[in-house]
């Protein structure tokens, strides 16, 4: 069992409305309800992964324009994800945002009805280390020490276990 | 000297884990420094501090030695007024008793002045030449250099260099990159004998060397004086005791304070009771074994200091990349520090790594 940890800032209503959503990780609903600034959520991670957060509640009203301006919006921020204690920092970018027939990449803003899409791999931190290295070319011994890692940790859990 | 192909994967595997047991707290003796304990487990964490799990020359942190300095009074020590001339009486008798050590005309060094870690007559040294050009060897401690190249002192490396009259030389020695005597150091010594040109010796590594005779002539007239450290020997490093001992009495801002009778006593009480109860080559009575045995598991070269190995090096950071470890001048490529091995031999047993 894993766990995602959803970081949320900027959590605005309207007229008493906040904003819902949901949360589906390869298609399965893992949450529905209200935007907090934190969730925790156990989730069976596989090899290839898609995490969505849909915003559900998004009607016209919710936006209030006066003199053509937006003075009232019920939104919100994506902030941060963790998965299995990894945070996954600069590769929340890799997310994009859909809503009606808009793709907008590296968007983690809520604010039209629509839904936040990212795609992961499974070990996290294997894929973290292996995309932030395709995208920057600067860590060529990733691998090999994510290998060191992962063995090192196997060895002294057998310990911890006796 | 081992045949064996060196285990680099072996050696990774056990700077990771170590450092992963660190962060654990799983580890049989945790670090001193803060650049080799991990703040947390994390990757990122355990995988800088792997990267310096065999660096620095730092003393191995034996538990007999940190389970008797967990008992000393040192309360005593501050009232007493005699104990750092305690100590630089009992120093010298102390290392003529290793019989292995031949100091050939270590007598004429009668002036013992207690020094609060080498650095501090490092200190002293530059401060009574500091119109004189200092010569060192590649690959000497690096604290010289950085202190010199921020001071403005000057200095060049005699590989650059001839030796001028207007020089004055450190060497360490056994010599402190390689764990044994510089190839140069007999040719070095003959040209400040013909100059005249003075020489400290830095014996930091002696009381680990392995040899069966220690050999050093130290009657050449241009070694004027010798620096001991109990830092690389016994888990003290962060209690700076160490020795000068000269031909001359100097009259410098160490040799003042001792007179003035303000030096460190907790330094002077802790070093006399090192001295009282363990030999100066106890580490190498207890380890020697070890030494040969991790060579010979990890295809590693034993040095002629206890603990230290040299081979390929495990890891390009701080070798070939990102160079080098704190200091432009901190070069230790592929020197190992195998103290980490032998304090942690329980828990690498139990983990099947030893052999």
């Amino acid at each position: 069992m894993s766990t995602i940890k959803l970081k949320f800032k900027n959590i605005n209503s309207v007229n008493n409305k906040a904003p819902q959503m949901a949360v589906h990780v390869n298609s399965k609903e893992l949450y529905k309800g209200l935007v907090l600034e934190q969730h925790v959520i156990d989730v069976d991670l596989q090899e290839q992964n898609i995490l969505k957060i849909y915003f559900i509640n998004k009607e016209d009203p919710d936006t209030v324009i006066q003199d053509g301006k937006i003075v009232n919006d019920l939104n919100f921020e994506l902030e941060n994800i963790t998965l299995d204690k990894h945070d996954i920092q600069d590769l929340i970018w890799k997310g994009q945002y859909v809503s009606k027939d808009n793709v907008i990449p590296s968007c983690l803003f809520f604010g039209p009805r629509g839904y936040f899409e990212l795609h992961f791999e499974y070990p996290i931190l294997k894929w973290i280390l292996k995309t932030n290295h395709e995208d920057h070319n600067d860590d060529p011994t990733w691998e090999q020490d994510y290998n060191y890692y992962i063995e090192a940790c196997q060895l002294l859990n057998k310990i911890q276990k006796k | 000297m081992s045949t064996t192909k060196q285990n680099t994967e072996k050696i990774s595997l056990i700077a990771w884990t170590l450092m992963l047991a660190s962060a654990n707290k799983q580890l049989d003796m945790p670090g001193e420094y803060l650049w080799n304990i991990p703040d947390a487990n994390t990757f990122k964490e355990v995988r800088d501090k792997s990267r310096s799990v065999y660096s620095s020359g730092n003393s191995i942190k034996d538990n007999t030695v940190t389970d008797f300095i967990q008992n000393v009074n040192f309360n005593k020590f501050m009232q007493d007024p005699h104990i750092s001339a305690k100590f630089e009486d009992y120093f010298p008798m102390w290392i003529k008793q290793c019989l292995r050590y031949n100091l050939k005309g270590i007598d004429e060094f009668k002036y013992v002045c207690y020094a609060q870690g080498s650095q501090e007559y490092f200190l002293n040294y530059y401060f009574a030449n500091k119109d004189k050009r200092f010569r060192i060897f590649k690959g000497e401690y690096w604290w010289h250099m950085e202190v010199w190249q921020s001071m403005n002192i000057q200095w060049a490396y005699i590989e650059d260099d001839d030796i001028q009259t207007n020089d004055v030389v450190l060497c360490s020695f056994p010599f402190a990159l390689t764990g044994k005597k510089h190839v140069g150091f007999d040719s070095m010594i003959a040209q400040c004998n013909k100059l005249g040109v003075e020489v400290m010796v830095d014996f930091i590594y002696l009381p680990n060397c392995t040899q069966d005779i220690v050999y050093i002539d130290l009657d050449h007239e241009c070694i004027k004086g010798l620096s001991f450290s109990f830092s690389k020997t016994f888990p003290v490093q962060n209690a700076k005791v160490a020795v000068r001992m000269t031909r001359n009495r100097l009259n410098d801002p160490m040799q003042i304070s001792n007179d003035e009778n303000v030096a460190n006593r907790l330094g002077c009480g802790l070093g006399l009771e090192i001295m009282q109860n363990f030999d100066v080559d106890y580490m190498v009575k207890k380890y020697h074994k070890e030494q040969m045995h991790w060579c010979n598991v990890l295809g590693l070269h034993a040095t002629d200091v206890v603990h230290f190995a040299v081979g390929e090096p495990y890891t390009q950071y701080g070798r070939s990349e990102n160079m080098n470890w704190f200091s432009e001048y901190n070069e230790q490529y592929n020197r190992y520090n195998l103290g980490p091995l032998f304090e942690n031999k329980a828990l690498l047993s139990t983990l099947k790594l030893y052999n």
